[in-house]
């Protein structure tokens, strides 16, 4: 029994030298490689890996905000130059897009993705600007003109992007009986600091003219607002305005206008943009390169009369929005924005993503815990084992003899 | 159905705001003879101090004794013409130095600013019937009564490139203030202008 012991003790002794032997091979393999347990990557890591004689064979980090876009290209040069890098670490997806509004007065509409419930607050070079809370994985902010760039924050990701273009703006050509609509229409938007040319039927044949009236095509005008029946005579011309690229506004009379029935944003193809109760308000459809939106709304002058102080301005905004989202409004490129000499980017829309593109997608917990502090708890666990071993198999001989 | 045009004459508390009471049949009836616009038979008469002007963005007012806004009509006149409306006054005197058009100068000044001379050459004489040397002459300017001058130019309050107010010493209160049957007796119908003001209060 003693004696059987003791070889079970001896092959225990030898089986865990064979294991740390192994672990020492391991360990010699692994000496090439880095580790980093950091809060980011930091610079000086990224230059001793990239000065080495020998590249390092694996580097693995963890992660707890999103490398700047010049350490990910770091990182993709060290992958590409034989390094395995592997990361892991919680870290939040955010997402910016923004485009300039369609608008005299500037400005422009920022969209951030992030996961839904998280607090995003979005800012520019001054400071914070607005902040929500992600519901559907997005959020939609309305900037002033004055921010051409910005960064959205998500528990500790940021996300960052520069306006590329500006809009080329033409005219708008308001098309209706004399009347107060018309009249009002052509109003709000001049107000807003539309160009605005106003078709005025006053008799038969006869047309009342402000502005300069032109041919409606793309060159001229970026939208046509089509309040009523008026506009029946010029329905083919108008067709060809929208499917080049042009926006129409149609308010209903002009819709009932048997002329008008390709031009009506009605039917399948048509999107709800706008209800009231059970009643589309707002409807809107493409129509070749252009867009078409038909209102319900009669009589919005009556608002802007009748309402309290802000009413002269809702009733700019009404128009202005409605006319920004069909206007035919070719991009023009502005200058690149340049990256910040930190290293930090003012055009970083999707860091995450781009991380994950440019070093893969994070591993899992499993396969690193084979690895840094778990390595040195097994090797105390073996020496341990060893030592009771050696110990036991030691006693067991001294005391052969005591029975 | 779009709204239609209501000629509003505008009721004010210091003076005679009725004294041209079928003026606005008059120019009903030429709006509806001459032109597609779509307007209703008859004319209101609405307190100018009342929230219900809002309505009607052009305000017709004349009559021949001291002008003068109570605040509530101040207000609202402002009001009116700040968010696109217009007045149109009408001196039923035709006296440059008579009691309402003294008041009336005063008050336009006192809350809008001081009127100035309408060029003659000024899109409310192009906008419809054409009117190469400005305002009509009115046959009550040389009739004997008021200043008996041929007043050359409107006055107007501008409101950008826009007449906010429009002032007349003309007389067209008592010019076009007959019933619209008898227009057949006239080679000319002088109640043209009329239109063209309606015309550029509608379009510009």
């Amino acid at each position: 029994m003693r004696r059987r012991l003791e070889y079970v003790l001896r092959g225990a002794v030898l089986a865990t030298l064979a294991l740390m032997l192994w672990f020492a091979s391991q360990s010699s393999r692994d000496a090439q490689s880095a580790m980093v347990d950091s809060h980011g990557v930091g610079a000086s890591a990224l230059n001793q890996w990239s000065r080495a004689p020998v590249a390092p064979q694996r580097i693995n980090l963890q992660l707890t905000s999103i490398p700047s876009r010049i350490e990910r290209a770091w990182l993709s040069a060290l992958a590409a130059a034989g390094s395995v890098v592997t990361w892991r670490g919680g870290l939040t997806p955010v997402m910016v897009a923004i485009e300039p509004v369609a608008a005299p007065h500037g400005g422009a509409t920022a969209r951030a993705a992030a996961p839904d419930a998280s607090a995003i607050v979005i800012g520019d070079e001054i400071g914070a600007l607005d902040s929500a809370r992600i519901r559907q994985s997005g959020a939609t902010f309305v900037l002033g003109a004055a921010s051409d760039s910005v960064t959205v924050r998500a528990n500790g990701s940021v996300a960052s992007a520069a306006l590329r273009d500006s809009v080329s703006l033409r005219k708008v050509l308001v098309i209706g009986a004399a009347g107060w609509e018309p009249k009002f229409t052509a109003a709000a938007l001049e107000e807003e600091g539309w160009k605005v040319d106003l078709l005025a039927r006053v008799a038969p044949g006869v047309e009342v003219t402000s502005g300069a009236p032109a041919t409606i095509d793309t060159s001229r005008y970026s939208a046509v607002i089509a309040l009523d029946a008026s506009a029946a005579p010029y329905a083919s011309r108008l067709t060809e305005f929208v499917r080049a690229g042009g926006g129409l506004i149609i308010a209903p009379p002009a819709a009932a206008a048997a002329a008008m029935v390709t031009l009506r944003a009605a039917g399948p193809d048509a999107i709800v943009l706008e209800k009231r109760g059970a009643a589309t308000s707002v409807a809107a459809k493409r129509l070749g390169a252009g867009r078409v939106i038909q209102i319900a709304y009669e009589d919005t002058w009556r608002s802007r009369m009748n309402g309290g102080d802000s009413a002269v301005a809702n009733h700019r905004r009404l128009w202005t929005n409605l006319v920004s989202n069909v206007a035919y409004a070719p991009r023009v490129a502005r200058a690149t924005a340049n990256p910040a000499d930190d290293g930090t980017s003012v055009d970083d829309a999707a860091p995450l993503a781009d991380l994950t593109a440019s070093i893969g997608s994070p591993t899992s917990a499993k396969v690193s815990a084979l690895t840094g502090r778990s390595r040195s708890s097994w090797t105390v666990l073996l020496f341990l084992v060893l030592t009771l071993a050696l110990l036991g198999e030691v006693a067991s001989r001294r005391f052969r003899g005591v029975s | 159905m779009m709204s239609e045009f209501v000629f509003c004459t505008g009721q004010y508390d210091s003076g005679d705001w009725d004294s041209a009471p079928v003026l606005p049949a008059n120019i009903i009836d030429s709006i509806a003879r001459y032109t597609s616009i779509a307007v209703a038979p008859s004319g209101v008469n609405i307190p100018l101090g009342s929230d219900a002007i809002f309505e009607y963005p052009f305000v017709y007012l004349t009559g021949h004794l001291p002008f003068r806004f109570s605040e509530a009509e101040r207000r609202n006149a402002r009001k009116l013409v700040d968010r696109g409306g217009m007045l149109f006054i009408d001196d039923h005197n035709h006296d440059v130095g008579g009691v309402f058009h003294n008041t009336a100068m005063e008050e336009l000044t006192r809350s809008f600013s001081k009127p100035v001379d309408l060029p003659n050459d000024h899109d409310i004489y192009r906008c419809f019937f054409k009117f190469d040397d400005g305002p009509p002459t009115t046959s009550h300017e040389l009739n004997g009564w008021g200043d008996n001058l041929v007043h050359k130019n409107l006055q107007a309050v501008m409101q950008g490139e826009r007449i906010g107010v429009l002032y007349s010493s003309k007389d067209y209160s008592s010019e076009w203030n007959y019933d619209p049957d008898a227009k057949r007796f006239s080679t000319v119908d002088n109640t043209r202008f009329g239109v063209n003001i309606i015309v550029y209060a509608l379009t510009r």
